[in-house]
């Protein structure tokens, strides 16, 4: 088929795209209790704990 | 104390382009959703850096390094609790105001529960903000014009003033923009000013040293894990308290939701929500680390008896200005012992010699022991001087090391940091005040004519609270002991609308009715705690939160909740 026989063609008309957005998706199922972002939060718990630790080092370590 | 022509012309010129960026930045918000969430557009930078700057008024920047000097970094355990608060938030509350297209945060109390719930959270929260934004104005005002030798009254109006015109000209759009240069530059000036610090410390001196010494007297205090909750400042009441008022603040203060509502996704404000959760409890200790190191420079050079000016010069001119001459005098001589023990303790530190380091680090101490009970004797003086006058100091030391010992231009530089600081907090709280009262209160009584009317109606709204907070800055003055009360103010309200919120979120069995119950009696129960206990500030938020969920599910469960109602 030629490409201007092919740009005659009726087109499908295309889906919607799925959105990426996990707020829109909880319509169609039950939120996970984290979102989808478990990994996220645990860099950022880790780093308080991180954060933590070397304060305490600090304290001990120029006391 | 001085300040140059060119320090004045680089604080003048950065205030005019700030003011200009956010008028022009926030051009055309002439729609509700450009004017009150800057059109859900932002990245997460500008919301990252948003939140950040709200949070951080004129008065962590002055105040908190003069805390570090004074107490050392036991301060920064006051945060521990905000990156858990971010999380909890990121997975619960911004999806929900996401979805709901929202303008303020108590818009979703009247879908979730009735209308008086929203109203009760809303009042609560205008009472709350209106009278901390008059403080927001006043706290800084008062430092700096007593520094610099201006009327209060007029340093309100300026601080007030400059934010109000870029806030009612292009409302949230105009804030979260500025906050973004404004913050920017407020970083890079403090991160100057420590690498300035660090190299002015004397010949022979490093940064290691300053840092040792400054441990060696009580500094670098960072961590105490001791349960205590009549201390402020501990690992548990960092954690558990400030948990809990960071999760109020960040979750249900319309002056920061309004900042991550600008996000346009979910995602983006997430991640600047997170990204406040990475880099507070870093930022907050560099900034008190600031103040360690104004601390070891001045075991090098002698700093002043006490650093509140007004109230030195008054001590002089009155009837005991000898006795503070000699105090004075004899002050000099005991610095000059320290100066010379600090040095003694830093050779000793690079020696191998245990003994000679453990000597050092005792007659340093001494010398420290015997430098604060001449500050403590002068603290008496200044009390008998005048009973009213204000004997804690710290909030000037910072600005007193900036305009003594900076370079001419950097001090103009912090000059403008500061001003900026307090813009944008008071930007931040002027809009959030003027979108609460008109999307939450005037609205539900004259309903809607029209977008521009309404952000025409925002805009008289921002400007009247100006006022209110310029007017009750000036009030503040007279009433000393209310300081204090205002500055807890939040931890007296935040509680019971962290747990109205918390209901609306985990406990789909309880009522508007239940809440509001629950949040008259928890409201109750954190000022009679105020009244009739010892209790750190941070644990009102606990106290006012547990309280209304405890109530609210007794009365659920004698009353349940009719299945009519809807969400």
């Amino acid at each position: 088929m030629s490409a201007k026989h092919r740009a005659r063609e009726p087109r499908e008309p295309l889906e919607p795209p799925e959105s990426p957005d996990p707020a829109r998706s909880d319509e169609r199922q039950p939120p996970p209790v984290l979102g989808t972002w478990p990994r996220v939060y645990a860099l950022v718990m880790g780093a308080l704990v991180l954060s933590i630790v070397l304060l305490g080092l600090l304290t001990r370590g120029c006391g | 104390m001085r300040v140059s022509g060119i320090d004045w012309a680089i604080l003048c010129g950065a205030l005019a382009l700030f003011v200009a960026y956010g008028v022009w930045s926030g051009r055309g918000s002439r729609d509700l959703d450009a004017y009150l969430v800057a059109g859900r557009r932002l990245p997460w930078s500008n919301v990252a850096l948003s939140v950040m700057a709200t949070q951080a008024s004129a008065i962590t920047f002055l105040s908190t390094p003069g805390q570090g000097f004074a107490d050392g970094l036991r301060f920064v355990q006051f945060y521990f609790g905000l990156p858990l608060a971010m999380v909890v938030l990121c997975a619960t509350a911004i999806p929900i105001y996401h979805r709901l297209k929202l303008y303020t945060a108590y818009e979703y109390l009247e879908r979730r529960f009735d209308g008086k719930t929203r109203s009760l959270a809303a009042g609560l929260f205008l009472l709350q903000r209106g009278l901390a934004a008059g403080l927001t104005i006043y706290a800084p005002a008062l430092i700096l014009s007593v520094v610099l030798g201006w009327e209060v009254r007029w340093t309100c109006i300026l601080l007030g003033g400059l934010a109000v015109i870029y806030t009612t000209s292009g409302g949230n759009q105009a804030v979260s923009q500025a906050h973004f240069v404004q913050f920017s530059v407020i970083m890079a000036t403090m991160a100057l000013a420590f690498v300035v610090i660090a190299a002015s410390l004397p010949p022979g001196v490093g940064f290691t040293d300053a840092a040792f010494l400054a441990g060696r007297l009580g500094k670098l205090n960072a961590l105490n894990l001791a349960f205590d909750p009549n201390d402020r400042y501990n690992l548990w009441s960092g954690l558990i308290g400030g948990f809990f008022l960071q999760l109020s603040y960040f979750g249900t203060d319309q002056s920061q939701v309004a900042r991550y509502l600008t996000g346009r996704s979910v995602a983006q404000s997430r991640l600047g929500l997170l990204f406040n959760g990475l880099f507070k409890v870093p930022m907050q200790f560099g900034i008190l680390f600031l103040g360690v190191m104004v601390f070891a420079f001045y075991q090098f050079t002698p700093p002043p008896l006490f650093w509140n000016p007004v109230e030195t010069r008054r001590v002089e001119a009155g009837a005991h200005g000898d006795e503070w001459r000699r105090l004075e005098a004899r002050h000099r001589l005991v610095l000059d012992a320290r100066r010379e023990r600090a040095r003694a303790f830093v050779m000793a530190r690079r020696g191998r010699d245990e003994a000679a380091r453990a000597a050092a680090g005792r007659g340093l101490e001494a010398s420290e022991r015997e430098v604060q009970a001449l500050r403590g004797e002068a603290v008496r003086l200044v009390r008998a001087t005048d009973p009213g006058a204000q004997t804690s100091d710290t909030n000037y030391i910072f600005l007193g090391f900036v305009l003594h010992h900076l370079p001419v231009g950097i001090v103009g530089l912090v000059l403008a940091a500061i001003f900026a600081a307090s813009m944008n907090s008071t930007s931040s709280e002027l809009n959030a005040l003027a979108s609460t009262t008109v999307v939450d209160v005037v609205r539900r009584f004259w309903p809607s004519a029209g977008e521009r009317r309404e952000v025409f109606r925002t805009r008289i709204a921002t400007v009247a609270w100006t006022a209110f907070a310029v007017a009750f800055a000036e009030y503040t003055s007279r009433l000393g002991s209310l300081i204090e009360a205002v500055n807890i103010l939040g931890s007296l309200f935040y509680g019971t609308i962290l747990g109205i919120f918390l209901a609306a979120f985990y406990l789909p069995r309880v009522g508007g009715t239940a809440v509001f119950v629950g949040a008259l009696l928890a409201e109750a129960a954190v000022i009679a705690c105020f009244h009739a206990t010892r209790i750190s500030f941070l644990w009102y938020n606990v106290v006012g939160c547990a309280v209304v969920l405890l109530v609210a599910l007794a009365i659920s469960a004698w009353r349940p909740r009719r299945a009519a109602h809807a969400d």
